[in-house]
């Protein structure tokens, strides 16, 4: 009788797990069919609303203790380590007072061809408000959405470059899925060498230019653009620098890895450039960036 | 379960967190997911259906915190609820060592399943790379915070027995 029992208990508890395994995977399929604008995604929509203020919050309480450990952490900075830095500066003030020339010869020759690039384009200034709540998205929530004139699709610069595009808009929010995101990928140029690439994320983090022909000559410092092919980030916007160059026997490409632009933890205003928004020919930065 | 609303008030308290604490606190890119921990305590304590029910609500919300597909994070969570509250049964272990070896193998199977599933559903993550960068740093954060959370979390979602007999009390 107890063993009866047992097993109809058993089989009860396999019945409720299977509705609710049905029930999940019937949502999935509703979400993946349904349009930007159907329940499942209004849902969500309304559920950011009211994580963007608490993540806010979290990020106002959390600054205190973030520079403190930030404080602590230059604190075991070495000897060597400051040297290093101290070479650093030295060479990087060389660099702008290269790159100051280059960019008033930059302007002139801007204005003689009277071509768009990236300072004439309109935006709006919006404060990050959220980072990423798990490890699963590298994405950023920031405190302007529709009401404000944000489009899915909209490229977001950071105080020093490209920062990543809009793929969510809330009417008071809008997320940024930032370049370091697996699915991110950018349509890019090498600066020196006019080589065009992809620029992907990676689970890891790191930035990779891919698609740059092994006999291309490519240096650690070398300056990366978008290119603007595609039609979905205007070109001229920096991407970052090349960190480190390899080649693997055989291969057909370079393995290039990226410094980012904009260090992503300290960014606290991005813009967002609202007259680029793309045509809906080109969704998808990865398929976008696929076809360039 | 017979704590329905000291389970709102937990999932509420692990919205906030996640939403809120988790982004702040996360250590090389890996964030403690607070819902998990929820959804393991609340299978220890009241069994594999209600531990399967309550994963399904937690994840339904995780789901629509993140960008992924609806319905991804409350299949796995209904899954990682529904197997937890089997191994409490199974497994015969006392003291600490039973909720810290399920705590660890619930965490390891939630993260895990989820990126099953989201490879499955044609994400272009890299599976065996994402196992090592993403899946065991957010095991091992969150199989932290939950061995800390555990003695409170257990005592609020502990079902209260009924007593039928004097013996029991005894």
């Amino acid at each position: 009788m107890k063993v009866a029992l047992n097993t109809e208990t058993n089989k009860r508890k396999i019945g409720w797990l299977i509705l609710l395994v049905a029930l999940s995977i019937i949502l999935m399929t509703v979400w993946s069919r349904e349009s930007d604008t159907g329940p499942i995604h209004r849902v969500r929509v309304a559920t950011e609303t009211v994580a963007a203020p608490i993540s806010s919050a979290g990020k106002w309480v959390s600054t205190p203790f973030r520079g403190f450990f930030s404080w602590m952490s230059d604190l075991g900075v070495s000897r060597g380590q400051l040297s290093e830095l101290r070479d650093q500066n030295k060479e990087l003030r060389a660099r702008v007072v290269a790159l100051e020339e280059t960019r008033l010869d930059n302007k002139r020759l801007s204005e003689l061809i009277n071509s768009t690039n990236a300072q004439g384009y309109k935006g709006v200034t919006a404060t990050v408000i959220g980072l990423p709540p798990s490890a699963w998205n590298q994405v950023i929530i920031t405190d302007k959405g529709s009401k404000d004139g944000i489009e899915i699709n909209m490229p977001a610069l950071g105080p020093y470059g490209l920062i990543g595009q809009v793929i969510e808009v809330g009417p008071t929010y809008s997320r940024i899925r930032l370049l370091t995101d697996q699915k991110s990928g950018v349509a890019s140029l090498i600066q020196r060498g006019r080589k065009t690439g992809i620029t992907k994320g990676s689970i890891s983090g790191d930035l990779m230019l891919d698609f740059i022909s092994a006999e291309s000559t490519v240096t650690a410092g070398d300056v990366v653009l978008t290119s603007g092919l595609g039609g979905v980030y205007p070109k001229g916007l920096l991407i970052g620098e090349v960190l480190e160059v390899s080649k693997e026997t055989n291969a057909l490409y370079k393995s290039i890895k990226l410094t980012p632009a904009n260090d992503i933890s300290t960014v606290e205003n991005v813009l967002i450039l609202t007259d680029t928004a793309p045509s809906t020919d080109s969704l998808g930065s990865s398929q976008d960036a696929g076809t360039d | 379960m017979n704590k329905p609303y000291t389970l709102i008030g937990i999932l509420i308290i692990g919205f906030i967190l996640q939403a809120g604490v988790a982004p702040y606190i996360s250590i090389m890119g890996a964030a403690p997911n607070f819902f998990l921990i929820i959804v393991t305590v609340a299978a220890l304590t009241n069994g594999s259906d209600k531990g399967a029910l309550v994963g399904f609500v937690a994840g339904l919300i995780l789901d629509l915190m993140g960008t992924g597909p609806v319905g991804s994070w409350a299949l796995v969570l209904s899954v990682t609820g529904y197997v937890t509250g089997l191994l409490d049964q199974h497994l015969f272990a006392e003291g600490w060592l039973l909720p810290v070896t399920v705590l660890s193998f619930a965490s390891l199977i939630g993260e895990f399943l989820y990126l099953c599933v989201v490879v499955t559903l044609g994400s272009e993550l890299p599976f065996f790379s994402s196992i090592w960068s993403l899946v065991l740093p957010t095991t091992l954060y969150t199989i932290f915070i939950a061995v800390l959370a555990f003695p409170l979390l257990s005592r609020l979602l502990q079902e209260e027995q009924s007593i039928a007999s004097f013996k029991r009390v005894a």
